[in-house]
């Protein structure tokens, strides 16, 4: 599966291949004019885009896969599936680069925050930065799939 | 179609199967396909858990061991082209078509000759002519459309059966072809449910095919034939469907024997409506043989001696 999502203006594109690769680019002289604050909030917006853009695909990957339209989760059919699914909307998953500039979390999948050491626009220059930046995201992604693998084991197992 | 690969999907399901157990369990495959175990187990408890689980799973191979054997429908053809051939040699202008696909069968002008054959008889007189006559000559259209009726619903039977084992093997084709996908997609947030079509359980259409008895009333039987050929007189039924849904391994897994099981007696169901058709075919030919085919003349019989007796030979008084 391989996905790609931008902002409306262009400034950022993101691209999600297989399970947990993630690379992204900026437009240039976009990086040199940003602020850690800055891209922390861009950084969400584009986090957002991407999983979204991504569950698409696979709902579509999953309708050609069992040949037949799949396009979201059906109603919760009993008490299992009612407490899977609350205990989903409330976990947390983390990713960090390996130099722990970059830190990214996310609850349920929706609630996206990225954290960028004070100065890190400063000690890397675009390049660095975007490769610590796809580090993290792989990560937090690799992370909510071990946490969704062991949560299905204890509520259904 | 990949049904000749049936046994490798299932044993790519039984390592699925384990791989997704393993992962709920807190294990973590690396990128060469290795797991490793969490902290907490220690090296001890991981060979445990490794173990059992793959104990836990190693007979979905056996599971569909014997889907893998269904018969071949191509293996049939010979079978049913021979009743064709034996639709054609009977085919009058009476009964130009097959009346389970409704398809045109050529006409076999030779039988036409039968026609003249009184002429040819005129100059003969006796017992044995007026038998041949009113037993042989006059109902020979009536055994000729009757017979082809049975020719044709054997035909119609045996293209049933080839419909049963087509749908069969797809539909174990795709229950691995699903088993895999929700194995696969297990592991997202998502729920994990899919929908099955069996569409063996539609494979068998009831058709009626007419004989006529002593030369003019008509007497409808229950033939069968392939659903996707006959000539429907009612919309065909729904295949049978099936809602699958499973969070771990074991319960896909279960799933799965579900739908096997279910594949396994819908088949039986079909099998069975062949059964019933060609059941009560064969009794009505059985109780009414005299529909189908002359009765033994007594010429058969004759001897040298009685050969020129008017009343059992060819003689004329």
């Amino acid at each position: 599966m391989r996905v790609r999502v931008a902002t409306p203006d262009g400034a950022i594109e993101a691209e999600l291949s297989g399970r947990s690769d993630v690379r992204l680019s900026f437009r240039p002289g976009f990086y040199e004019r940003c602020t850690e604050r800055d891209l922390e909030r861009r950084l969400a917006g584009v986090a957002a885009l991407l999983w979204a853009r991504r569950m698409r695909a696979y709902y579509e990957a999953l309708s050609e896969a069992y040949g037949a339209p799949v396009t979201g989760e059906d109603a919760a059919a009993g008490p299992r599936d009612v407490r899977y699914r609350e205990l989903r909307a409330g976990l947390v998953a983390r990713g960090r680069s390996a130099d722990g500039r970059i830190a990214v979390s996310v609850r349920g999948m929706r609630d996206w925050d990225i954290r960028i050491r004070d100065g890190t626009l400063r000690a890397l220059d675009e390049h660095a930065f975007l490769a610590a930046a796809g580090e993290a995201a792989g990560e937090l992604i690799r992370d909510q799939f071990a946490r969704i693998a062991r949560l299905k084991g204890t509520v259904y197992g | 179609m990949s049904y000749e690969q049936l046994m490798a999907h299932a044993a790519e399901i039984e390592r699925l199967a384990v791989r997704g157990a393993l992962e709920q369990k807190g294990f973590v495959y690396d990128g060469n396909g290795n797991p490793h175990p969490p902290m907490e187990l220690g090296p001890e408890g991981a060979t445990y858990v490794m173990d059992d689980t793959v104990k836990q799973f190693a007979d979905v191979p056996a599971m569909f061991a014997p889907f893998a054997s269904m018969p071949d429908p191509a293996d049939f053809g010979s079978m049913r082209d021979g009743l064709l051939a034996a639709m054609r040699e009977l085919s009058t202008g009476q009964t130009p078509t097959d009346p389970i696909t409704g398809l045109g069968v050529e006409a076999n002008i030779t039988l036409d000759a039968m026609g003249g054959v009184g002429d040819t008889l005129r100059d003969w007189h006796g017992r044995a002519a007026a038998a041949f006559t009113l037993g042989f000559v006059e109902p020979f259209p009536s055994f000729t459309r009757n017979q082809f009726m049975l020719a044709a619903i054997l035909k119609g039977a045996i293209e049933a059966e080839q419909e049963i084992w087509t749908n069969a093997r797809a539909n174990a084709d795709k229950i691995a072809h699903d088993a895999i996908t929700a194995l696969e997609h297990m592991g997202d947030c998502g729920k994990n449910e899919w929908t099955m079509f069996f569409t063996v359980g539609a494979s068998v259409a009831a058709v009626a095919a007419t004989v006529v008895s002593g030369g003019t009333a008509v007497i409808a039987l229950t033939a069968v034939g392939a659903a996707s050929q006959v000539v429907a007189a009612a919309a065909p039924d729904d295949p049978p469907r099936g809602q699958f849904s499973g969070e771990t391994s074991e319960a896909v897994i279960g799933q799965v024997r579900e739908a096997l099981t279910r594949l396994a007696t819908e088949i039986g169901r079909q099998e069975q409506k062949i059964a019933t058709a060609m059941g009560s075919c064969r009794a009505y030919v059985a109780a009414n043989r005299a529909s189908f085919v002359a009765p033994r003349p007594a010429l058969a019989d004759a001897t040298a001696g009685t050969i020129r007796d008017p009343l059992t030979g060819l003689g004329d008084r």
